[in-house]
């Protein structure tokens, strides 16, 4: 009985030395050179006179390009949302200092869709910011956030073989931005069928989106931190369609209404600044690269009219 | 409970230990708490339903020896039988039968007056129902005698290793076990764990990573090219074999680690040569209980071939509706016992041209063709068994030949394989995995292999043993994918 006991025993110290390695293995290739970490680490590097930090999804990830807007430092990411947002932008900024005059946050459309929710992956990276255990409750889904924090903090790499698979092959996010273009001709969805992936049958406003938005306008306000929300350009056929599959405009125009206070919390619009020029579009909520050099531009010109940048040179 | 669950990792250690810490006669009190524990995980109400069918089959049983005629006899049983399956009637084909008479009325122009049932399908109905009826025709038959303890019938019934999916026990086989007291054996339980292990690496690892691509598609197959539908098809072929022999590898594992064997239920089925063969190694515990208390009763192979086909067609068209309630299940097994009966009446014929035109000269080659041709017929039937609908497993049959031009294109495939959720690496990955898999099941089978593992030192052992753990957990899909024969 006992050389059994001891036999178990010695094969479970063994599995958990190989496991502690395997975790230390995950953090030093996935999590280190994932590119939330890489942004964060761009982030803390920056020249101190940067002091506007753009956040948000694929739509400042895709459309605004960096090397355009000198004095703002990109740290959006794809499929990031507001209670992302919530989370990691305050993190960035505790750990700043006072570094940081204004945030330029995204607030388009399918901003509050429920589909954005409880993509957490990968952990190890999300649990950094992101208080999974309490998120649990107010999700109604305590099972699912604990399940996902055992994993962020006993077994990163649980499960994680694709993102290997994505950091052996260098792509860092869940989906690799750089190899979009190669594709596009096949894969760009325009009107319904992209609003479709935004707003399925079934899916819609979730109130949590909308309260990590609140909660981090009051975290901002508290750090005397100015807020600018972007509506970024959208085709018309989109913005129609997604209004038909339940986007709920006058709710945002109302929520809009309610945070908006002119020199703490601003907006711009942009939503159909492309409208009717399709060349400037990639798909149907993105912009192609003329367009999103375009955009930048103007929105250089609008961050400087708003006093946070330096104005764009050779004009006002 | 799922086998793949967190719940379950703490469940089955604190049962085991538990279990061997009690004394022998108070054993069974736990493993049946323990398998209502589980079973009640999904809904606990449907533990009551579970209680009664077992307290139905347990008086039936028992009150069956002491019937003065065989009249009496036979009406009790029938009285079991028309019970048990009115259950899983209620249950599992009120709506079919429903849905189908609604439609034909409404061919008439009358009106239906049935409402559709909204009761949800109890998780493993089919499976302990059919264990249940196994035991009383076998009572009634006088192969075996009634169990007298109540609690150890139960625990035939409820079981947990084997209670949602099987295999579906024989009572004879089981029930001495649940009665015989067990020691702490650690090689048993070195290789219950090995086997549950290799179970769990099948489900999470190759099921229910396959199952990404085979979602994707069969939930959408008007989107995709021919391509992507026979990709699917034959990924569904490896997913739900994995799926569920993983669950089978899993329940024998579990209980053998209680010092429980539970009968082997599959026998690498892909590796047949005709649709008599697979069904001889594919969900054997369900074949076998067709053959014992349908097939033979029906007249077996004694009877007409006439007869024996009409027979043979009979069985496979109820075991299609025994795996799921709707007509796709049927012409499922419909095509299974036509390939069944086609195959055995032109076998002399086949075998007559094989000689004539020198193939059967070549056993390798034409064992590959029958393998290989088997095969391809089984991916075809499993169109049916996976497609949301009969209509879309039509629509998947006539289009495998469409969209074809742009194969081979580089930009193609990677188009394809973006929308099907991967990327090269992880659909190398997904080839890669699948004759791995074959390999370690064929290797199992194998005596010369179980005497290199016997012969290896326990470093080499431990190394493969860490492997396999680890192997499941940094490549396992841990997003609680449910079995898939669960919905039966």
């Amino acid at each position: 009985m006992l050389r059994g006991v001891s036999a178990a025993l010695r094969f479970l110290l063994v599995t958990l030395a190989v496991h502690l390695v395997l975790c230390g293995a995950y953090r030093i290739t996935v999590v280190r050179s994932h590119e939330v970490t890489e942004a964060d680490r761009a982030f803390f590097q920056r020249d101190r006179s940067v002091r506007v930090l753009v956040a948000g999804d694929s739509h400042p990830r895709m459309n605004v390009v960096d090397e355009l807007l000198p004095g703002a430092v990109n740290v959006a990411t794809r499929g990031e949302d507001y209670l992302k947002n919530r989370y990691r932008v305050p993190w960035l900024l505790d750990r700043d200092g006072e570094g940081i005059d204004a945030v330029v946050l995204g607030f388009d459309a399918a901003s509050f869709s429920d589909t954005r929710l409880r993509n957490f992956r990968p952990e190890a990276v999300w649990s950094r910011y992101v208080p999974l255990l309490a998120l649990g409750p107010a999700l109604d889904d305590r099972r699912g956030f604990g399940t996902m924090w055992l994993k962020a903090n006993l077994a990163p790499y649980a499960g994680e073989v694709d993102m290997v698979a994505q950091w052996v092959a260098r792509r860092r996010s869940f989906r690799d931005p750089g190899q979009v273009g190669t594709v596009a001709p096949v894969k760009f969805q325009w009107g319904d069928e992209a609003a479709e992936r935004h707003f399925p049958e079934g899916s819609g406003w979730h109130p949590m989106l909308e309260r990590g938005l609140r909660e981090l306008v009051t975290e901002l306000a508290a750090r005397d931190v100015r807020l600018v929300l972007v509506s970024y350009p959208v085709t018309a056929e989109y913005s129609q369609a997604v209004e038909r599959r339940g986007a709920d405009e006058a709710r945002r125009e109302r929520l809009l209404a309610e945070l908006v206070a002119p020199g703490v919390v601003d907006h711009l619009d942009y939503e159909s600044l492309g409208w009717g020029n399709r060349a400037l579009f990639g798909d149907a909520d993105h912009l192609s690269p003329i367009g999103a050099k375009l955009f930048t531009r103007r929105l250089h010109r609008d961050l400087a009219g708003l006093g946070l940048l330096e104005p764009p040179p050779g004009g006002p | 409970m799922l086998f793949n669950s967190l719940e379950f990792l703490v469940f089955l250690p604190v049962v085991a230990v538990l279990h061997f810490a009690l004394p022998h006669r108070y054993r069974w009190i736990l493993l049946l708490v323990a398998s209502y524990v589980f079973y009640m995980a999904w809904e606990p109400a449907y533990g009551l339903l579970l209680l009664g069918s077992t307290a139905l089959d347990f008086f039936v049983s028992n009150a069956l020896p002491r019937q003065p005629t065989p009249e009496r006899r036979r009406a009790l049983l029938l009285l079991s039988l028309s019970l048990s399956l009115g259950l899983l009637f209620t249950f599992k084909y009120y709506n079919l039968m429903n849905d189908t008479l609604h439609a034909g009325a409404d061919a008439l122009g009358m009106t239906w007056p049935l409402p559709r049932s909204n009761l949800v399908l109890p998780v493993g109905i089919s499976f302990y129902t059919f264990q249940t009826i196994a035991y009383t025709v076998d009572v009634y038959r006088g192969r075996i005698q009634p169990e007298r303890h109540f609690g150890i019938f139960a625990l035939y019934v409820a079981y947990f290793p084997q209670l949602v999916a099987g295999p579906i026990e024989r009572a004879e086989a089981l029930l001495p076990q649940l009665h015989r007291e067990t020691a702490v054996d650690w090689d048993r339980i070195a290789s219950g764990l090995r086997l549950a292990a290799w179970g769990l690496f099948k489900k999470v690892v190759v099921a229910d990573r396959l199952a990404i691509v085979v979602n994707q598609v069969y939930d959408d197959p008007r989107g995709y090219s021919g391509f992507a539908l026979l990709l699917a098809s034959f990924f569904f072929a490896w997913q739900v074999y994995c799926d569920f022999s993983g669950y089978s590898d899993i329940a024998i594992g579990v209980a053998r680690i209680f010092g429980v064997d539970l009968m082997k239920n599959f026998d690498q089925p892909h590796g047949s040569r005709s649709f008599k063969e697979i069904w001889s190694r594919w969900h054997i515990s369900l074949s076998t209980w067709f053959r014992d208390y349908l097939y033979i009763p029906l007249g077996g192979n004694r009877v007409g071939v006439p007869r024996w086909a009409f027979n043979t067609m009979l069985v496979f068209v109820i075991s299609g509706l025994w795996h799921g309630a709707t007509w796709a299940f049927v012409v499922w097994g419909f095509m299974h016992g036509f390939f069944l009966v086609f195959g055995e009446l032109t076998a002399p014929a086949r075998n007559r041209i094989a000689e004539a035109t020198g193939f059967a000269r070549y056993p390798r080659a034409r064992l590959a063709w029958q393998v290989g041709s088997t095969f391809c017929l089984w991916v075809l039937t499993l169109v049916f068994f996976r497609a949301n609908s009969l209509s879309d497993a039509v629509y998947i049959c006539t289009h495998v030949h469409v969209g074809w031009s742009n194969f081979g294109s580089p930009v193609a495939l990677f188009v394809l394989l973006e929308r099907l959720g991967l990327d090269v690496v992880m659909f190398a990955y997904c080839l890669a995995i699948i004759p791995l898999t074959e390999f370690v099941d064929w290797s199992r089978r194998q005596e010369s292999m179980q005497r290199w593992w016997a012969d290896l030192s326990t470093p080499a052992r431990w190394a493969l043993d860490q492997g396999m753990v680890f192997g499941v957990i940094a490549l396992g899909n841990f997003s609680d994918v449910p079995f898939v024969y669960f919905q039966f």
